[in-house]
């Protein structure tokens, strides 16, 4: 029976803290890009200038989208593309072997109809592009739709970066980037085989010793 | 430890090491398995299938041998612009929650005015890497060797390379690699699974004592 309220135990913390994983918070600083007070329609910040809070830009420019189209959700969205491709990144810090989850809308700048399809790689993502068909798309009527995938951070820190490949002003456009993290089954099931095959081995010891009259 | 537990243990340390001498998953890593070699350069377009296990996935990459600059090893390596900003792609075979490492040499195409040649790989904690090709030429490519790690999440991984610089001058690959690595974590977790249980029996043999 103490054997049995033990494993009671483990249960329910594996339980309570996959429960708290779950509810983790965005690990991403800024990733709606609501961070700004900027009234107009759009502004444009360019590698180096340190403007997009929480992001570097690590190439070419961006667009701070604001009332130039409706973002996906709040005031602001990104045209990843400002006068040429931009390539914009954020660090944070991770745990090695835990599983995150990113997700992020995606939709197009619909302005240049001869480059319809908006084509951006995702760091830290097992799949090489994301595409988003801008035809039948307006500024007031973008499409945007949820992407997500999920990763094991290998390091203390994980890079997440968005680059932009139209070499033109009209890129992919991007809101609601988060990070977050997810409880770990597989993990779980390795601790709950180890369990197992000791449980297994104990008990065919105590047998083994009641045959031979060591315990009683 | 009885004879059960030394076991597998012993199974565990052996299955540590046949996966540390992993073959590289990636086909034409290092852009050798070539089937026309009259031209020094050959421009390969988007979509193409014909640059051996890789897929174009935007615009061109441009295939370079030896006469045009020193690749890393062997006879050629590869200009990720071939007009515009390439990526290249390939899908490998993986086992879910495996370990890999990813290795591959960069340098740069130093023969226009930009310098500096940026690189986003997918996989791994950090995907940017750049490239100086000042002071670089021909003979002194400066290839630079990059290693980083990644856990694949599915019987099948996308390895996918994508410039960052406009124009027809990229930066260089050579030598791509992905090679499946021990996981210690995973045995460690087994391992507190094992103790934890093995001092519960052992509490309860020794009250029933």
């Amino acid at each position: 029976m103490r054997f049995l309220k033990s494993l009671s135990t483990i249960a329910a913390l594996t339980l309570l803290s996959s429960a708290a994983m779950a509810a983790a918070p965005n690990l991403i600083v800024n990733g709606g890009f609501e961070a700004s007070t900027f009234s107009g329609a759009f502004d444009t910040y360019s590698a180096g200038s340190g403007l997009l809070t929480g992001w570097t830009i690590n190439e070419g420019s961006v667009d701070l989208i604001h009332t130039y189209w409706t973002p996906a959700s709040g005031s602001y969205s990104l045209d990843l593309s400002g006068n040429d491709d931009g390539v914009i990144s954020q660090s944070f810090a991770t745990n090695v072997g835990q599983h995150y989850r990113v997700s992020f809308s995606m939709a197009g700048n619909p302005d240049d109809p001869t480059d319809a399809t908006k084509t951006i790689q995702v760091g830290l993502s097992q799949q090489p592009l994301y595409t988003f068909d801008t035809t039948g798309h307006t500024r007031s009527n973008m499409g945007w739709t949820a992407k997500s995938f999920d990763f094991i951070a290998t390091g203390n820190v994980s890079k997440l970066h968005f680059s932009g490949t139209q070499e033109s002003a009209y890129g992919a456009a991007l809101d609601n980037i988060s990070v977050t993290a997810v409880p770990e089954p597989a993990s779980y099931a390795l601790l709950l085989a180890g369990l197992g095959v000791i449980t297994a081995l104990s008990r065919r010891r105590t047998r083994l010793s009641k045959e031979r009259g060591g315990i009683q | 430890m009885n004879r059960t537990q030394f076991a597998i243990f012993c199974l565990s340390v052996a299955s540590c090491f046949s996966q540390a001498i992993a073959a590289n998953l990636v086909t034409n890593g290092d852009f050798e398995s070539i089937e026309n070699t009259s031209r020094s350069v050959q421009t390969f377009g988007n979509n193409s299938q014909d640059l051996t296990g890789w897929i174009v996935g935007l615009n061109s990459v441009d295939l370079v041998d030896n006469s045009v600059w020193n690749s890393a090893s062997g006879s050629y390596s590869l200009d990720l612009n071939g007009t515009k900003k390439g990526e290249i792609h390939q899908s490998l075979n993986t086992v879910n929650g495996q370990h890999y490492q990813l290795s591959f040499d960069l340098a740069g195409n130093f023969s226009d005015g930009l310098a500096i040649k940026t690189l986003s790989v997918n996989l791994g904690p950090n995907g940017i890497y750049k490239f100086d090709t000042r002071g670089k030429s021909a003979s002194n490519m400066g290839w630079t060797h990059y290693t980083t790690t990644f856990v694949a999440l599915s019987n099948s991984t996308t390895l996918s390379f994508l410039s960052n610089v406009r124009g027809n001058a990229g930066p260089a690959l050579d030598n791509i690699a992905v090679t499946a690595v021990p996981e210690p974590e995973t045995f460690a977790m087994l391992m507190t699974g094992l103790g934890l249980m093995g001092a519960i029996a052992r509490r309860r043999n020794k009250t029933r004592a």
